[in-house]
């Protein structure tokens, strides 16, 4: 306050007074009060969009840390989703297989190597699904890729190659032995008749099959229906 | 009688193994075969058929062989043994063993019984092995019921 008395005599000699440059200190309480919620307001959004954008980074390194995949991939929440998934291998007698299905799904909680597969297909030279190589094996299944176990669950439908088939809710395909078991009902056809059993188990390429629990069959025989044109030296008699 | 070969077998068992190149089925654990109104029931069966494998078609049934337990049943008479083997093409079955067949109160025991299922002829013993055929027949029972049985031994076969 002294320094502004001390100039002030001086000032009045001097040709008009020139205007001393000061802030505006016109500024209200108010205005005052709303500049500082304004940069208040402003420090917490930059301090937010830090945190942010900190988090996506991490959240990014980590999602990356996944290995390469075949198939067009998808993450989906925890679980890898591939479509036209496509696995191939051979057997013992390095015959080879390959199986397919519509997506396959490897969890995240799943033990290494297991794939969940929705309408497994089976290309094989052991078995045939019918005709259609690629016709649908069953609703669903699991490929145990270090074990090559294809296990199949609910509508399961096969053929082997010696023209057996077998229908159940499950299968279990050992494709490096050329082994398959079952562990549910099961309806089968062979050239001798119809089978129906608890479970099965095909071993030997196709050649034994082995039905067990509850078994009922009815064998039918050429005999029993003697072809329309079966000649005398044909006949059994 | 199991002796129509072309009717359908219906079997039931414990399990039921396939050797699809040897054209030959293996039955075991109460097995029971069911053709026409006769029956077949053993522990064990073995069905071989006249295909040639692989590759070739399974052909018929040729023959059937049950093992331990034996029962060979029709409406008219229940046999059982230790060994029967049942030739489809020439409907002939044949029991060895410790065999022993009831025809309604008669009981025949014997070591072979062969029985034709086309011309019903039935066969018992076998001739030079010394064995006895033993019959025990019930007259049939007239209306005053008298009784009478007589155990009847007979020359073999």
């Amino acid at each position: 306050m002294t320094s502004l008395t001390a100039s002030s005599g001086l000032d009045a000699l001097q040709s008009p007074a020139p205007v001393r440059w000061e802030p505006r200190r016109a500024l209200a309480l108010s205005v005052a009060r709303k500049r500082t919620a304004f940069v208040r307001g402003m420090r917490l959004f930059f301090t937010a969009a830090a945190l942010a954008i900190t988090g996506l980074l991490v959240a990014q390194l980590v999602l990356g840390s996944g290995g390469p995949t075949t198939g067009e991939t998808e993450a989906v929440s925890e679980d890898v989703r591939m479509t036209n998934p496509r696995f191939t291998g051979r057997d013992e007698n390095l015959t080879p297989y390959v199986v397919t299905a519509d997506t396959a799904i490897r969890r995240r909680d799943a033990a290494d190597g297991v794939t969940e597969l929705e309408h497994p297909r089976l290309d094989y030279n052991f078995l045939e699904t019918g005709t259609d190589v690629s016709r649908v094996l069953a609703e669903s299944g699991r490929y145990d890729l270090p074990n090559r176990i294809l296990d199949l669950h609910s509508d399961v439908n096969f053929r082997t190659r010696a023209g057996y088939t077998f229908q159940s809710n499950h299968a279990r395909i050992f494709l490096r032995e050329e082994r398959v078991t079952g562990e549910e009902s099961v309806e089968g056809t062979g050239p001798m008749g119809t089978i129906r059993a608890d479970s099965y188990e095909i071993t030997d390429g196709g050649n034994r099959i082995v039905f067990s629990g509850n078994v009922r069959a009815r064998l039918t025989q050429d005999r029993t229906a003697p072809t329309p044109d079966a000649t005398p030296e044909e006949g059994n008699d | 009688q199991i002796g129509n070969s072309s009717l359908p077998l219906d079997i039931e068992a414990e399990t039921f193994e396939v050797l699809d190149a040897e054209r030959h089925i293996v039955w075991l654990g109460n097995v029971h075969v069911v053709q026409g109104d006769s029956s077949l029931q053993a522990d064990r069966m073995d069905v071989y058929y006249t295909g040639e494998g692989p590759g070739g078609g399974w052909g018929d049934i040729d023959r059937i062989v049950a093992t331990d337990n034996v029962f060979y049943i029709t409406p008219a008479q229940r046999a059982r043994g230790d060994r029967g083997v049942y030739e489809l093409a020439e409907e002939v079955i044949t029991l060895t063993g410790d065999v022993v067949i009831t025809q309604g109160d008669n009981v025949i025991t014997t070591t072979r019984f062969v029985n034709n299922l086309t011309t019903g002829n039935s066969n018992f013993g076998e001739a030079g092995t010394g064995e006895r055929v033993r019959m025990v027949l019930q007259p049939a029972r007239s209306t005053d019921t008298t009784e009478s049985s007589e155990a009847a031994e007979t020359p073999e076969g």
